[in-house]
């Protein structure tokens, strides 16, 4: 270890998720606020791209923190945390979805071309034209695919969140990818 | 299965995934450099990543989780004692009748302006605690 200086600085580390969840449960309520810190932004992120409201997934997200709080103590020990915060969150957005009567009635995308536009409004228009892609979509396919390429799960984490096999969580998202190519091929040409 | 697309084409997703073995990634990428179709399917499979990653979330100032924790549990507590306050008020009243000295009943009616007792539920979807009233103690 030619080079290495080792210090007798003692060095924190900052607990992993299931261990904070072990010490929400215990009574540590810090441990709320790590985890909420922790995983506010990507979980904001998820919500909206679910409800496709930024007011309505802050409500819900602040929710979903109060259900991981009541919920402290099922949280099952070996259990992995993303995943089952992933179900609590997707469950309020459903219920969301089902009160508003909204889940499976999305817009179609526009179909303008991207010639139609000038340079400066074409990338904010690609934007909007990924996210009423995304939006049509049936929610357990919606789900697969960004929790796939937004977040970065496995299919086996993605099973677990959609209550699905792996495998099935695989053909969700492949059937969300073939939609989307067919509805976004305009946008996929050679840059 | 003799024609090599039709192997390749599954595993199309998982190359793109970063899911196959470094043997099944040579195999794949050989089939790639040989035919045009399947390369265009991967190279569509890359450009649609490319295309959702044009669509980041709305930026967004979030409270403190340390702020956050302290309103959770403040509530939860609030929560708890409400669910709990009419079976401290029924013990309360059950251990009165029990240790109350022997005496004549008193048949007087109850004063309609003072609720029998209140119903604490709970909303699901707002998570608040909800007092409701007997119809008939409502002014």
């Amino acid at each position: 270890m030619d080079g290495v200086i080792v210090s007798e600085t003692r060095v924190s580390i900052a607990p992993s998720d299931e261990e904070a969840m072990a010490r929400l449960a215990a009574g540590d309520s810090s441990a709320l606020g790590l985890l909420f810190d922790r995983h506010k932004v990507p979980l904001l992120g998820f919500l909206w791209r679910i409800v496709g409201e930024r007011a309505l997934a802050e409500d819900l997200l602040g929710e979903t923190f109060v259900r991981l709080y009541d919920s402290r103590a099922r949280f099952r020990r070996g259990a992995s945390f993303l995943p089952w915060v992933l179900v609590i969150a997707r469950n309020l957005a459903l219920a969301e979805l089902r009160r508003r009567r909204w889940s499976r009635r999305q817009p179609p995308p526009e179909t303008a071309s991207p010639e139609d536009w000038g340079a400066a409004g074409v990338r904010e228009e690609l934007r909007e034209q990924v996210r009423l892609a995304l939006a049509r979509l049936p929610e357990d396919q919606r789900t697969a695919i960004v929790l796939k390429e937004y977040h970065g799960l496995n299919y086996r984490e993605i099973g677990l969140v959609l209550g699905c096999s792996e495998e099935a969580a695989r053909a969700r998202t492949y059937r969300a990818r073939g939609s989307l190519r067919g509805w976004l091929k305009d946008y996929m040409r050679d840059e | 299965m003799n024609d090599p697309c039709e192997k390749v084409r599954p595993q199309l997703q998982a190359l793109a995934d970063g899911e196959l073995t470094p043997g099944a990634v040579a195999s794949a990428e050989a089939h790639l450099s040989q035919c045009p179709a399947c390369r265009r399917e991967a190279e569509d499979l890359a450009r649609l990543s490319a295309l959702l990653a044009e669509h980041p979330a709305p930026g967004a100032v979030l409270p403190a989780g340390a702020v956050v924790a302290a309103q959770i549990v403040q509530r939860s507590r609030v929560r708890r004692g409400l669910r709990w306050a009419p079976v401290g008020i029924l013990a309360t009243a059950v251990l009165a009748a029990a240790f109350r000295p022997a005496a004549p009943p008193v048949l007087a009616p109850v004063s309609p302006a003072e609720p029998a007792f209140l119903l604490v539920l709970d909303d699901e979807r707002t998570g608040r605690a909800v007092l409701l009233m007997p119809p008939e103690s409502r002014p």
